[in-house]
């Protein structure tokens, strides 16, 4: 219990990290329209690349495993596994998870070393209006629910 | 292959798919380009969601609340036949959808919406700025993302009822 109890934890650390770093997802910085936004240089642009490009191979292994953990996560509890297997198999899951969010937030880290300042506060004000935008969105829809 | 198949695109993440957040880039899932069926499901939302988007404002305006309930089933029944293969539980929150795209047809300022260019090209020309190598780093970038901040419906969604769901009436 108490290893499953460290393991969110440890999940719940990284996922406050990532909120620490919570910029536009994807290859933004390939995207003209955020380059332009940011003033991203292609010097920049080309040493983020080289950051991704060094951690892509490490990412590809951990989002595999986090998927097969989940699996058998998943397998377990359809055949009503006994109580220690899906806590060891969840132990698994949110072991997997947190290797993938930290291999995640250090690569992040480094991008924003690359970064001003003001370049990392304008992706994050990026990703907040995005959020926003999205939430008012979900909002419309879940209002048009109700309608029915 | 059984986790491939556990991996198909929900009708949920489909319509996000096909219906993006204005402005907002949004790359295909690598699953996406990789599976026939999902791809094909994918065209046919973005169907739907076109026809459904080409109404004219000032004809949505002028109307009364028997012929709003007219239009929202006929475009039940439009995404009725463009899915026809799907399960039923979809149609439930189509309506939903159905209303919510209508919604959004009312409130968009400016020219009518059937002159805007259609969410679909919209996702095209954000899909354009990036090769190919790029949209499937950039699809890797937002599967990692997704997964580690645990939101993965896949992971747990299928463990437990959704209690929501018990209170919109969907169990």
């Amino acid at each position: 219990m108490k290893r499953l109890m460290a393991a969110l934890l440890l999940a719940l650390a990284a996922a406050s990290m990532a909120a620490q770093a919570d910029i536009p997802e994807g290859k933004w910085w390939k995207r003209p329209r955020i380059a332009k936004e940011i003033g991203l240089t292609d010097d920049q642009s080309r040493r983020i690349e080289d950051i991704f490009v060094r951690e892509r191979p490490k990412l590809i292994d951990l989002k595999a495993n986090l998927e097969k953990r989940q699996f058998e996560l998943q397998t377990a509890m359809e055949n009503n596994a006994p109580r220690p297997e899906v806590e060891k198999r969840l132990d698994a899951v949110e072991n997997a998870r947190k290797d993938l969010q930290k291999t995640r937030v250090l690569m992040l880290l480094d991008i924003k070393n690359e970064l001003k300042p003001e370049q990392w506060e304008r992706l994050r004000q990026m990703r907040e209006d995005a959020k926003e935008r999205r939430n008012a969105r979900g909002g419309a829809q879940k209002g048009a629910f109700r309608m029915r | 292959m059984e986790t491939h198949r556990a991996t198909h695109l929900t009708d949920e993440e489909l319509f996000a798919l096909a219906l993006p957040p204005a402005g907002e880039p949004e790359a295909l899932p690598p699953h996406v380009l990789a599976c026939a069926r999902c791809g094909r499901a994918l065209q046919e939302w973005k169907a739907a969601v076109r026809d459904v988007g080409e109404e004219d404002v000032a004809a949505v305006n002028a109307r009364t609340a028997a012929e709003w309930r007219a239009v929202e089933d006929r475009t039940l029944e439009s995404l009725r036949r463009v899915i026809p293969r799907r399960s039923r539980r979809p149609i439930v929150w189509a309506s939903g959808l159905a209303a919510a795209v209508l919604l959004a047809i009312l409130v968009a300022p400016g020219p009518p919406a059937a002159k805007k260019a259609p969410p679909a090209v919209s996702a095209a020309a954000h899909a354009s700025d990036l090769s190919p190598q790029d949209a499937a780093d950039d699809a890797l970038l937002r599967d990692v993302a997704r997964l580690s901040r645990g939101d993965d419906a896949g992971a747990w969604g299928g463990l437990v009822p959704d209690p929501t769901a018990v209170e919109e009436g969907r169990l």
